[in-house]
């Protein structure tokens, strides 16, 4: 971790060599108490702004960032200097801590790094122009959400999950479809957890929780115990002097360095692999009840922006989704046992349609899900409930000697089976 | 004056002559460091590929101080004793858990692993697997009075309900000693399934786990035996089959006499290993023995975000109230609830249940608590009164001791091994652990049971989805043995465990550098399993002997003489039978991308089913009569049945 500049620092108009080794020591060392890591009890504070201006109701500041002890005590502001800062993270050793913040309330919001004793401060990113949600990734990349940039993103206000250095170069884009993806959070075995709500979705909408690896590998449906990721306000955590209410806590405390993930993600290849063990483990009636062999293939199409976004409603155009400008469309055929593989365009969100004999379409199935260049994506089922292991069986999708027609598993690009998918394709999803 | 320029200038040449030296030797160590690990970053040391504990001299044993490493538990009904196996000390320790020590050091045979003790706690039999005899024990004396002969590595043992007779299940033999105990002597022998590991006795049956799947074709999934002995007829009166699983091994029967938990292993071998969330590798569950359904459950313990790695040895409370089983891989005890267990297996359709196996969110309806010990748990047993559990922590010569009713640790006892943590002893307990897979999901262990093999096949991701299966390989005495993976290009064992391994297998953060050394360090350490089928070159069998010669012949039946490629003792030769090299024998499968196989060792072959480098021979016949109708792999089709049964015959002394 690189230490923060001081140049900024209150009262601190030039350097002097004793306050330069003195910052250094206290960069490397930490002071002591709540200046230094954060005991178990003291909570990151996220305050309501305080009192209106007296004249035309305008708030004098936006929400800010306090550390307080949940035993008691003054809260201490953290947020000086910015006239908002919100989101606040803590570093896993509890010595520093990531925000949004703003210092002037016409800049943009960026990303920044404090001190736990509020000292210091370290710009990291101004992302795409809304980076939110900061925290520390176990190798020191840090990970938020943002808008990105792609075709309809911006005007369609989508959200996705991105990664940066811990010097805010080198971003990387983690999550794709047409979502709000925000408030990623890191998971004791290394994931990362995050909040996908529908476009034009409320922030009181109820969420669902989704993870990934902090490549973007592995998106899947969070489950298990119920997400804590908001955590109740002790009562004995007021904003005391500081004014306005306590909005949210979050533990400040430090705690175990999760394991860096290995990554298979290449880059510079253009697609991975999807291998679904059995289409018809689902729980989706309308897929569970399909009687076994009526599944023949599974188009896999690109999804495109929807047509349009309305109270967390989105609609899409009765068309196959484009890559590129180009109709994408992967067709893979389903064997006996359910199982499918098929090589798709990588960092796209897909659509899958399940095809019968006919060549009707059994079921659309908006997967949610993207692979990542390299990625071999396993999935147990479609829509298939997240708590089941995959049965220990060989996939006759990658049985060579079974008879599998593996080279049918490829994806292909024509604009006959664009126009198949087009014909088949519903709407509304 | 000149003697002094004549001194400086020598020295001043020899202090050059230093310097290049040691910039040549770093050079050329940072060069060899490199090519061997596959690490520019050079983390190795030494020690890591250079030392080895097997011979017992000085240094090792400064490297690998005697440790107690103790394994199995029996509890004197009558007074509390604990008795204990000490594996690295070849010692039962008697202890007095009241005052939380050890009060007696009984020597036994060579690598003690299960105790079974007499009602009146008169007497204790000791299962030694390095020696291949149970040692009887007079504890009134406290002293080995005996031993009685065995089958190949005998390990759990269990008395008949009249103290006569005493079942030992021999793990390389794959069988169960019956021994007579008035006469001291083997009466009999049952056969088991693969690898039988434990036994659990009661109302006059016993239940014998067995640890290892059958060796099965591709795409057959793995499956293993619980073997059931009629006590008075002393016959084995039912064999389950248990399908998809494998590594059974603690057995502990309820009270009650209806339900027998044994902990075992999901594994998922036959999907391609492209991720491990979600149990994509493998589950960690039980069996549950139904008696009265007459049907054998398997259920997951494991939940959807944590695994627990190894299930190990199983105890049951006297009251019937609580099953416990410990956990070596993730140094935790998982506690059941046993009217929780009933419930389910009760009120659940019997279609319904038999999906549970795969369902990793049932875990939490019986499972009420998982309970910390020390690196790799093992044995268990509960104290007379059933208030107290012990649990042996194997690689850390303590006893964790759980207060029963709180379900709460107290203070553990010590058994007095060293405190000083070797090397070779901080890679066991890396080689034991989960920690460095994803959710802790599986340890080198898992797949590598008593270092040796799982008997299963895998699909890794980087060569391609359904390409390229693989048979695991044992790692006894694989430290002379590179290159390693079957393709040949890992050059050595720091490599095969490196990055790679963390990337397409543990898919969580790599060892770290001291753990990488000492895991490398106890893999190399790790001697030849002794063939207990090897007579020593003067007691070969005249079928070994010509079997002998035709592996060591140069010529045919008919005197053509044999090309030196296609000879056996070309690419097999002594000590370890491999030339190190890789080669085409034709044993190419329609899944493989490449034709050329590294020759692999043959020490133990017999131990080692299936083989070749996919295991679709099942045995040592199939690898000619149906894999190499050309002769490309030695020439055999000129001997005949007869002299393929001599070939086969001295391999299996190998």
């Amino acid at each position: 971790m690189q230490s923060l500049k001081t140049d900024t620092m209150p009262g601190v108009r030039r350097w002097s060599p004793a306050l330069a080794g003195a910052i250094i020591a206290a960069a490397l060392c930490g002071p002591p108490g709540p200046t230094g890591e954060a005991p178990d009890d003291l909570m990151l504070l996220t305050l309501a702004p305080p009192a209106l201006e007296p004249v035309g109701g305008a708030p004098a500041a936006g929400l800010r960032i306090a550390l307080g002890d949940a035993r008691g005590g003054e809260p201490t502001l953290l947020s000086g200097g910015f006239w908002e800062a919100r989101s606040p993270s803590p570093s896993f050793d509890g010595r520093h801590f990531l925000f949004q913040g703003r210092q002037r309330r016409s800049d943009d919001p960026s990303i920044w790094e404090r001190r736990m004793n509020g000292s210091g401060k370290r710009h990291i990113t101004d992302g795409n122009g809304h980076p939110d949600h900061p925290a520390y990734l176990p190798d020191g990349r840090i990970v938020y959400s943002d808008r990105p940039q792609g075709d309809g993103e911006r005007e369609l206000d989508v959200r996705a999950l991105f990664s940066c250095a811990a010097d805010g170069s080198d971003t990387r884009r983690l999550t794709f479809g047409w979502h709000l993806d925000t408030r990623p959070e890191v998971l004791p075995d290394g994931r990362v957890r995050f909040q996908r709500r529908p476009l034009g979705a409320d922030a009181l909408d109820e969420p669902r929780f989704m993870t990934i690896r902090p490549d973007g590998t592995g998106i899947a449906p969070w489950a298990g115990e119920p997400c804590g990721c908001d955590h109740p306000v002790p009562d004995q955590l007021t904003a005391g002097e500081l004014g306005g209410d306590v909005l949210r806590a979050d533990p400040a405390a430090p705690r175990e360095r999760p394991p860096i993930l290995t990554s298979v993600v290449q880059e510079e290849k253009e697609n991975g692999t999807l291998l679904c063990l059995n289409v018809y483990e689902s729980r989706l009636p309308e897929v569970a009840m399909l009687p076994a062999g009526a599944i023949r293939q599974v188009r896999v199409a690109a999804v495109g922006p929807p047509a349009s976004v309305s109270g967390g409603m989105s609609e899409w155009p009765a068309a196959v989704g484009m890559t590129d400008g180009e109709p994408f469309v992967a067709l893979a055929p389903v064997h006996a046992d359910g199982s499918f593989m098929v090589e798709v365009p990588a960092d796209t969100p897909l659509r899958i349609d399940l095809i019968d004999e006919r060549e009707q379409v059994l079921a659309a199935l908006t997967s949610g899900l993207w692979v990542r260049p390299n990625e071999n994506r396993g999935c147990i089922g479609c829509h298939e409930n997240p708590e089941i292991a995959p049965g220990n069986r060989l996939p006759l999708a990658v049985s060579v000697t079974s008879g599998a027609a593996r080279d049918g598993a490829v994806a292909v690009q024509d604009d006959d089976a664009a126009a198949a998918s087009a014909a088949g394709g519903s709407g509304a999803r | 004056m000149r003697d002094k320029a004549f001194i400086t200038a020598g020295a001043s040449v020899v202090a050059l002559a230093l310097v290049a030296a040691g910039i040549g030797a770093h050079r050329w160590s940072a060069t060899h460091v490199e090519y061997y690990t596959g690490d520019p970053a050079r983390r190795a040391s030494c020690v890591a590929c250079h030392f080895s504990a097997r011979g017992g001299t000085v240094m090792d044993r400064i490297v690998k101080p005697r440790y107690v490493t103790p394994l199995s538990i029996a509890v004197c009904a009558d007074d509390g004793r604990l008795f204990v196996t000490s594996q690295d000390d070849d010692a039962l320790l008697v202890i007095e858990p009241a005052a939380g020590e050890v009060v007696a050091r009984i020597a036994v045979g060579r690598r003690p692993h299960g105790v079974a003790l007499s009602r009146d706690c008169g007497r204790a039999w000791v299962s030694n697997e390095e020696d291949d005899t149970v040692s009887v024990v007079d504890l009134r004396i406290a002293a080995a009075i005996g031993t009685i002969p065995t089958g190949y590595m005998p390990t759990g043992l269990a008395l008949g309900p009249d103290e006569t007779r005493l079942y030992v299940a021999n793990w390389l033999g794959d069988d169960i000693s019956v021994l007579d105990l008035e006469r001291g002597i083997e009466a009999g022998r049952l056969a088991a399934g693969k690898n039988p590991t434990a036994i659990a006795a009661a109302n006059g049956q016993l239940i014998v786990t067995n640890q290892i799947a059958f060796p099965a074709p591709r795409p057959e999934p793995p499956v293993s035996e619980l073997t059931v002995i009629d006590a008075a007829l002393g016959r084995v009166v039912d064999r389950h089959r248990l399908v998809n699983a494998h590594l059974l091994e603690g057995v502990a029967i309820a009270p009650e006499g209806d339900l027998a938990v044994v902990a075992l292993i999901q594994p998922r071998n036959l999907v391609p290993a492209l991720q491990v969330e979600r149990g994509w590798m493998m589950t960690n569950g039980i069996a549950v023995i139904d008696r009265e359904r007459h049907r054998v459950v398997q259920l997951p313990l494991d939940e959807v975000n944590a695994f627990y790695a190894d299930p190990s040895y199983v105890a049951i409370t006297p009251d019937g109230r609580y099953a416990f089983v410990s956990h070596g891989g993730v140094d935790m005890v998982s506690v059941i609830d046993m009217p929780a267990l009933r419930a389910l297996l009760r009120d659940t359709p019997a279609a319904t249940l038999a999906g549970y196996a795969n369902h990793l969110g049932v875990s939490a309806r019986y499972v009420i608590k998982r309970i910390a010990t020390g690196p790799n748990p093992r044995g268990m047993a509960l104290s007379p009164d059933g208030t107290t559990l012990y649990v042996a922590e194997r690689l850390n010569d303590r006893l964790t001791v759980i207060d029963v009713g709180t379900l709460q640790s107290r203070a553990p006892i010590d058994l007095g091994g060293p405190e000083h943590l070797s090397i070779l002893r901080r890679g066991e307990q890396v080689f034991h652990s989960a920690a460095a897979t994803m959710q802790r999901q599986f340890s080198c262990r898992s797949c590598h049971p008593n270092s040796h093999v799982d008997n299963l096949q895998y699909d890794f991701e980087p060569d391609g989805l359904g390409l390229n299966p693989v048979d695991n390989r044992s790692l006894h005495g694989i430290r002379d043995t590179a290159p390693f993976k079957w393709n040949g290009k890992n050059t050595s064992l720091y490599m095969q465990c490196g990055i790679r391994f963390a990337r397409f297998l543990t898919r969580a953060e790599p060892f770290s550098t001291g753990d990488l050394n000492a895991l490398v360090a106890y893999i190399g350490s790790l001697p030849p399993t002794r063939n207990r089928r090897n007579p020593g070159e003067a007691g070969l069998t005249p079928a070994q002997l010509r079997g002998k010669e035709i592996f060591e012949r140069s010529h045919l039946v008919d005197a053509t003489e044999i090309p030196a490629g296609n000879r056996c003792i070309t690419c097999h030769p002594a000590p370890y039978f491999t030339d190190r090299l890789r080669a085409d024998v034709g044993s190419t499968s329609p899944e493989d991308t490449i034709t050329l196989f590294d020759t692999p060792q043959l020490n133990n072959l017999v131990d080692t089913a299936p083989y070749l480098h996919d295991g679709k021979a099942l045995t040592l016949e199939e690898i000619w009569t149906v894999y190499s109708p050309e002769d490309t792999h030695g020439v055999t089709s000129d001997l005949g049945k007869e002299g393929l049964n001599d070939l086969i015959h001295y391999l299996r002394t190998l």
